[in-house]
């Protein structure tokens, strides 16, 4: 019963971890460095397969 | 960048904005309550159960996807759109495999799922939270303000998922209730796995609106699936205990109005009953809160009372059982004994009447003693068994109509000479204008005269014993009183005196011999012919005076 305490606890703790690092990630990547692209009107509509890289995100 | 491409004005709180319409707030907002008041009200009722924890963080994950699509729909400012646009996806699955492991819960008796499964589960959110701050998730935001960002490959990644979930809740629906054994427990998955269907449904349908391109609105009402999720899960608790939780349907009904009125205030621009609406707000819902405590006490107190009154009728069934069982006891224990002190009795007058040849005139009285003592022994058994029929409802009354007038006469002559034996007088009279008939059992009357009589005589030293019978014409009854000069009662004496093994204090000083059920037995024959003995007495010393009443005929 201990034993699947502690395996719940460390799952439970990883995953908020993991949540917690993407959300971290993706606040400095939008809203520090704004690294996202604003597409124009003149600018075809980008399929799901296409995706912007900026370089300071790599 | 271009820092406010739709010029829309600024937000309070992230999600209030004069750019949005009414029917986005109307729609967001409700849901979002309802759904944050259940969980609250689930987890507060019961928070050691892990169904209940797993629904709350269900309607936490809700509740942050709600507000998080408020401020997609509020916000004028590029990277707060695409942020929290970004963060969505994940919530969103968050919210799914929680709601997913709701219904395993209630698919497998509430045994928690193994760290194994919930591995492969929290698999699936990889590719989300490993490209949630990439344009594999959010591409870009569009120029037109109403499509907002363009999705990428995570996204339509996720709705593919959703889809997998959604089909995972309906498996663990069905394997869990054709598993399940109790019917309570089949009725619980039954109702939170289809209202946990109808909720994932709702948006995935809302989902797959966007992926085909038919417009945001029709995405809004994907919401809705929530206040049906919390309708079926407030009914599953009324009627199954699900969450190990009651509620009172009443309950339900004051927070629906409640959650309703409060809705009121947010939506509708009537600035001037804005005031209004918010006393009936506090007032309701302090009412509500009363009202709801006073019906729970009320309920619970009932409950008591039925628990309590269970345990009485299950306590009565088997005293009325072990009394049942008693009674056979004494009953078949005493027929073991009958047999052989018959036997006993027969061959000792046998050897008294000189049947086996003359024997020396010792023997005489240990023969005589042998006799007495099997007789006396005879007639307490008889008393025990007399009481075991009497309290097991099979002592048979053959009623008729017979002169007892004249079968006491004859009772006393039988008995006089015994009392001369003891130096006593026993004498008869009577006073009567009727011939003296009384509707009753001959046998058993006969019995209760013998014993009142027998009692008489065995507590007066010396004296008289006078039985007196007489009538009233007018009650229809006639009376046999047994009078004897003998050792008396005291109060506290006659008010045990027809109780089982009971005898009177004084009585060891002239009688010994006695089992103390003679009376018990009296009274109980006499009642169950209609009839009733009754004991008088001055006090100690004064004599006695027993009177036998049956109802008379003619």
């Amino acid at each position: 019963m201990k034993r699947q305490k502690i395996k719940n606890a460390l799952f439970y703790f990883f995953l908020v971890f993991f949540v917690f690092l993407s959300i971290s990630a993706t606040y400095v990547n939008i809203i520090v460095k704004k690294n996202f692209k604003q597409f124009t009107a003149d600018e075809n509509e980008p399929r799901a397969l296409d995706f912007y890289i900026h370089p300071s995100s790599i | 960048m271009i820092d406010n491409p739709c010029e829309w004005g600024s937000t309070a709180l992230l999600i209030f904005s004069d750019n949005v319409g009414k029917l986005i707030y109307y729609t967001h907002v409700l849901p979002l309550v309802i759904s944050l008041f259940l969980g609250f009200q689930i987890l507060i009722s019961n928070p050691k159960e892990l169904a209940n924890r797993v629904l709350f963080v269900t309607t936490v994950f809700f509740a942050i996807w709600v507000y998080f699509n408020l401020i997609l729909w509020a916000s004028p400012t590029p990277e707060v759109v695409v942020f929290f646009w970004s963060l969505i996806v994940p919530v969103e699955l968050l919210m799914y495999l929680s709601a997913v492991y709701l219904v395993y819960l209630f698919s497998h008796g509430q045994v928690d799922m193994p760290i194994w499964l919930k591995t492969i589960f929290s698999l699936l959110l990889v590719p989300i939270l490993l490209f949630a701050h990439t344009s594999l998730n959010v591409i870009g935001l569009s120029p037109d303000c109403d499509t907002g960002a363009f999705e990428g490959i995570v996204i339509k990644y996720m709705y593919f998922v959703e889809v997998l979930l959604l089909l995972a809740v309906a498996f663990f629906t069905i394997q869990g209730y054709r598993r399940l054994n109790k019917k309570t427990e089949k009725r619980q998955l039954l109702y939170i796995g289809l209202s946990t269907f109808i909720f994932l449904v709702f948006f995935t349908v809302g989902n797959f609106t966007l992926f085909f391109e038919l417009g945001p609105f029709y995405e809004q009402y994907k919401l809705f699936g929530m206040p049906l999720f919390a309708g079926l899960v407030s009914y599953s608790i009324i009627k199954y205990r699900a969450f190990h939780t009651k509620t009172l349907i009443t309950e339900v009904l004051i927070s629906t109005l409640w959650i309703l009125m409060f809705s009121m205030l947010l939506f509708r621009d009537m600035s001037y009953a804005r005031p209004i609406i918010f006393i009936t707000v506090i007032v309701f819902g302090f009412i509500g809160i009363m009202l709801s405590r006073v019906l729970r006490r009320e309920l619970e107190q009932k409950a008591e009372i039925e628990r309590l009154a269970l345990g009485l009728e299950r306590a009565n069934a088997r005293l009325q059982e072990l009394d049942k069982q008693k009674s056979e006891f004494v009953s078949i224990a005493s027929h073991q004994l009958r047999s052989p002190l018959t036997a006993i009795r027969g061959y000792a007058a046998m050897l008294r009447d000189g049947s086996y040849g003359s024997l020396p005139d010792k023997t005489n009285e240990p023969l005589d003693r042998i006799h007495e003592s099997a007789k006396l022994m005879a007639s307490s058994i008889e008393d025990f068994l007399s009481v075991s029929r009497i309290e097991s409802g099979n002592m048979k009354y053959e009623l008729a109509d017979f002169n007892l007038r004249e079968q006491a006469e004859h009772i006393v002559d039988d008995l006089r000479a015994e009392a001369l034996k003891v130096g006593l007088v026993l004498s008869y009279k009577s006073d009567m204008s009727s011939q003296g008939f009384v509707h009753a059992d001959i046998g058993k009357t006969q019995q209760i005269l013998h014993n009142l009589i027998n009692n008489s005589l065995k507590y007066t030293q010396k004296g008289t014993v006078t039985v007196f019978v007489h009538e009233d014409i007018q009650m229809k009854k006639l009376y046999v009183e047994i009078i004897d000069t003998g050792i008396g009662m005291s109060k506290e004496t006659i008010d045990t005196l027809f109780a089982k093994f009971t005898r009177a204090k004084n009585a060891n000083s002239v009688n010994i011999k006695g089992t103390g059920l003679g009376l018990f037995v009296a009274r109980e024959m006499a009642r169950a012919m209609a009839g009733e003995i009754t004991a008088h007495s001055a006090g100690d010393g004064q004599g006695s005076h027993f009177i036998l009443t049956l109802p008379l005929v003619r």
